[in-house]
């Protein structure tokens, strides 16, 4: 095993495993080794001068023992933490690894089926078919490694989290101009109906953004033919909220209570080919719970979902 | 002409796979998720069945675990055709008699063509 002079650096080393100082163990350690020295050294001060009265003595060795006992408990606590998020990590991995396996298998064996003999005499819309497998699985596998991007800088902060004033009206009509094509070629309505003078929001505009695009995409993914979403906007006390509802296929009872973990997706959705990373909740929730906002819904297979969320106004 | 049952809820492999096997002079029925999958086994008594593990419905595993409990279909042939290499995945699907596990990623269309033919007696 190589040591280097960084290793003392407990500092730097608590750094690099991205925990607060009080859950990293080599900090603990050295508090509870230098608490030993001060308490040896304070209790043979002690036992000089009330040599002849034990209960004092005694007291000092419980009070000692307890505070090495608990100390003890935060660093079998805080190795637990980072044998669990390796754990997760590793998981993780092995998750992701398989999902983006499963596009790429459809890549290689469209194009390889593409390529072999006993395609070449096929007519050309066949063809088509096969090249919409390619393009379809290319994109999947996009989507999948933008989401996993945005966790990811999510998660260590590198994306602009700061938060502004801002009119969130202004932003849903920014989100649904952009997605007017989106619209278009799925024969969508949607109506957009915001409550008369709204407070500004007190958020993260990019990040809102993200949240709105994931929520209404998912709208119309989701609708299977329904024609009309309906978006609202209005402010409760101290909070604005939102809420898009579509006519679609619905989250299956049993489903609902996975539907923000990571990888998750309803059956019914993958039953039907509808195309998603299940992450795009996931990264919802995340956003959501950063900016103290809350997301809640209700949904009703073959009627569809109603999404809501709130966040702060500006004071 | 010998049948083949491919239970797969990808489309994509549905269509590639399915039609090489086709082209090699398979008739291949095709089931989107485990139940269906399980329904088809008991009812067409296939020569062979090409299983995915994760399914909707019903879990490939357990889709095989029945097949092996029915008199009737406890002879049928199956390979195993997932992305999960798991050990215990691959422990679990040998013991309850999957004749080989495949991982799709790491084989081409014509090697998977190719070990179907073989698990079929066919050269």
């Amino acid at each position: 095993m190589d040591f280097k002079l960084s290793q003392f650096n407990i500092f730097a080393q608590c750094r690099k495993y991205k925990i607060p100082l009080w859950q990293c163990p080599q900090f603990l350690f050295t508090v509870m080794g230098l608490f030993i020295m001060i308490s040896s050294i304070v209790f043979y001060a002690i036992g000089e001068r009330y040599i002849f009265d034990p209960r004092m003595v005694a007291l000092v060795v419980i009070l000692v023992a307890i505070i090495l006992l608990i100390i003890a408990f935060i660093i079998t606590h805080s190795f637990e933490n980072l044998a669990e998020a390796n754990r997760m990590k590793t998981e993780f991995v092995n998750i992701v690894s398989h999902q983006l396996r499963a596009p790429l298998t459809n890549l290689r064996w469209a194009t390889q089926f593409l390529l072999s003999k006993e395609f070449q005499d096929s007519d050309q819309s066949e063809k088509l078919d096969y090249f919409d497998i390619i393009k379809e699985n290319g994109n999947r596998m996009e989507g999948l490694i933008d989401d996993l991007l945005t966790i990811t800088r999510l998660k260590e902060g590198k994306l602009d989290s700061k938060r502004s004033s801002f009119a969130l009206e202004d932003l849903i009509e920014e989100v649904m101009n952009e997605y007017k094509p989106f619209f278009e070629a799925n024969n969508i309505k949607v109506d957009f109906s915001p409550a008369k003078d709204l407070p500004k929001s007190f958020a993260s505009y990019p990040l809102i953004r993200i949240v709105l695009e994931n929520l209404i995409g998912n709208a119309v993914n989701y609708s299977q033919g329904a024609k009309k979403i309906d978006i609202g906007l209005k402010c409760q006390k101290d909070r604005i909220i939102f809420t898009i509802k579509d006519r679609g296929m619905g989250i299956p009872q049993e489903d609902q209570k996975y539907i923000f973990e990571k990888f998750f997706r309803a059956k019914n959705a993958v039953r039907t080919e509808v195309l998603g990373t299940g992450l795009g909740l996931f990264i919802v929730k995340l956003i959501l719970d950063g900016m103290n906002g809350k997301i809640w819904f209700s949904s009703k297979v073959g009627k569809g979902s109603v999404f809501n969320f709130s966040l702060a106004i500006k004071n | 002409m010998k049948r083949i049952l491919f239970v797969e809820d990808e489309s994509a492999i549905q269509k590639t796979l399915g039609e090489s096997l086709r082209n090699k002079g398979y008739e291949v029925q095709a089931a989107m998720d485990g139940e269906v999958g399980l329904r088809l086994a008991k009812s067409e008594k296939p020569d062979l069945i090409l299983l995915d593990l994760i399914l909707p419905k019903l879990h490939g595993l357990d889709l095989l675990e029945e097949i092996r409990k029915d008199k009737e279909t406890k002879n049928i042939p199956v390979i195993i055709l997932t992305n999960l290499e798991n050990i215990g995945e691959v422990e679990k699907a040998l013991t309850l008699g999957a004749t080989t596990y495949l991982v799709k990623a790491n084989y081409s269309l014509e090697e998977v063509v190719a070990k179907v033919k073989k698990a079929m007696g066919d050269k």
